[in-house]
């Protein structure tokens, strides 16, 4: 149990990355801890629990996939083949992701206003993008805009900062 | 495919937006070129960081004015992403005209009132035993899985009055998935505040106290969905959520050591409301967070809840003050343990 709650973000931020509507990729970590446990027999405490319940989160990932085809999703094989890349980089990942994750913090606070009050309706207060619109007199597409240049712009952040952070 | 583009089908993807067209470009470009597949692994980890609610992220960004029990007329303090400075005005204005007014629109400073809305029974008060079943087809009631309103004279107490409502027992939505979380559902008609709802800036928060007196953890959860003009008559769950114009949620893991006094524990999900809302469906449920293989019989049919409670479950309204002719609300309404 302490193990699964210590790594239930690590999960549920890789099955965002593979299946990005948040609803949904709770629903998944919400099943990948039910196949964890079902499963937990298995499971060799000389091995890093992090890389076994990845291991789950996949087979769950493929699963949804395969049920919700009519759904906007990628095709089987884009994924197969990031889940591919992910198991590649599975050794470095943990310690790569926690100092993107400290650098974003910090990127975050120097957006521009106007996108961080975009990221921080969308993600944080949980305002859909019409929502936004709507307040903000904007059309949809400008608050999708929006959200790209924020993203483009958190990740030139992080990446200005990742070498100097490892120096 | 230049970068640019790839970047902007990512984005499409991530945000839930591609068309089937992209969605196969992207999909092609993914498959078979490992350097898209690097690209994408960059924009989709931070919305999944994002996305995740890590509260270290969170805390990045101060938050909103919270509700007050005590005043119903708030005067938030300038929010942080007011343009204070020509720099940031000017950050609005260069996106476009179309959207020079972002800024202003999101952020500018105004009295806001706080008015509770009429949800039933919400300190589960009014009746004892077992709540309806099933998903609720009206509004003004409680409905869902096995749950029963029932006095707690002590330890634990309720959060509110003389009841709480236990969780008994989880049910499967259908045959073919297993019974995951007890989930009671409320149906809260809001056609009454149209007219508050009309400027698209009112915000809706629905708060839920929650205790687990059990060494076991459980998820406790409180969600709101706002739909426009629907029939609760004709919708089920969980089909209906794909309708939903605008949906916030809270979630909360919790347990009480053995010895330990179980203690409850508030949670508030917020939404901001479109202009065309017209219903919102509240949710309170618990999950059990599985410390064992579940039986073959709790996995199809049935999950039991031995100590699990939710009270003082409120909504509320949020709105500039310039939306309404009342100004002021007066104080009876205020106190947060008002019964509805």
């Amino acid at each position: 149990m302490q193990l699964f709650l210590e790594h239930q973000s690590s999960v549920l931020r890789f099955l965002l990355t593979l299946i990005p509507h948040r609803a949904d990729a709770h629903d998944l970590l919400q099943q990948t801890a039910i196949a964890l446990w079902r499963n937990f027999s298995d499971y060799d405490p000389q091995k890093p629990f992090g890389a076994w319940a990845y291991g789950y989160a996949r087979v769950e990932a493929r699963r949804f996939l395969r049920q919700n085809q009519r759904r906007a999703l990628l095709s089987e094989k884009a994924l197969e083949a990031l889940i591919a890349d992910a198991e590649i980089h599975q050794e470095t990942a943990p310690t790569e992701e926690n100092e993107r994750l400290r650098l974003l913090a910090g990127c975050l606070e120097r957006l521009p206003n106007t996108q961080k009050g975009v990221v921080a309706g969308y993600y944080f207060e949980n305002q859909g993008v019409e929502a936004l619109a709507d307040r903000s007199h904007c059309s949809s597409e400008a608050i999708y805009k929006i959200l790209q240049r924020s993203r483009k712009a958190l990740l030139q952040c992080i990446e200005r900062k990742l070498p100097e952070a490892s120096a | 495919m230049n970068t640019s583009l790839l970047e902007t089908l990512v984005n499409r993807y991530l945000d839930g937006v591609a068309s089937p067209a992209e969605l196969e470009q992207l999909s092609a470009q993914l498959e078979n070129d490992p350097e898209a597949r690097k690209l994408y692994r960059k924009f989709a980890g931070i919305h999944a960081a994002l996305a995740s609610e890590e509260s270290s992220l969170e805390a990045a960004l101060p938050p909103l004015p919270q509700p007050s029990t005590h005043s119903f007329l708030i005067s938030p303090k300038r929010p942080w992403w007011h343009p204070s400075s020509f720099g940031s005005l000017a950050a609005g204005i260069v996106l476009g005209i179309g959207c020079a007014s972002l800024v202003w629109g999101i952020s500018a400073p105004r009295a806001q009132i706080l008015r509770q809305l009429p949800i039933s029974d919400g300190d589960f008060e009014r009746n004892s035993g077992p709540i309806s079943r099933g998903f609720p087809a009206a509004a003004g009631f409680w409905s869902g899985d096995t749950a029963r309103a029932e006095s707690l004279r002590s330890n634990p107490m309720p959060a509110s009055g003389e009841k709480a409502l236990r969780f008994v027992r989880a049910e499967a939505e259908n045959e073919t998935q297993p019974a995951k979380a007890c989930d009671v559902f409320q149906w809260v008609d809001l056609s009454a505040f149209a007219h508050e709802l009309q400027s698209g800036d009112a915000a809706l928060e629905l708060s839920a106290s929650f205790l687990n007196s059990t060494a076991e953890p459980c998820t406790f959860s409180c969600r709101v969905f706002l739909f426009g003009a629907i029939n609760p008559a004709a919708e089920q769950w969980p089909s209906v959520a794909r309708n939903t114009i605008a949906a916030g949620s809270r979630l909360l893991t919790t347990s009480t050591p053995k010895g330990a006094s179980p203690q409850w524990e508030t949670v508030c999900a917020k939404v901001i409301a479109p202009s065309h809302t017209r219903l919102a469906l509240i949710e309170i449920l618990a999950a059990p967070v599985e410390t064992k293989p579940p039986t073959a019989q709790t996995d199809t049919e049935k999950t039991s809840f031995r100590g699990h409670f939710a009270d003082a479950v409120q909504l509320q309204i949020r709105f500039p003050s310039g939306t309404t002719k009342t100004q002021r609300i007066s104080g009876g309404l205020a106190t947060g343990r008002a019964k509805l």
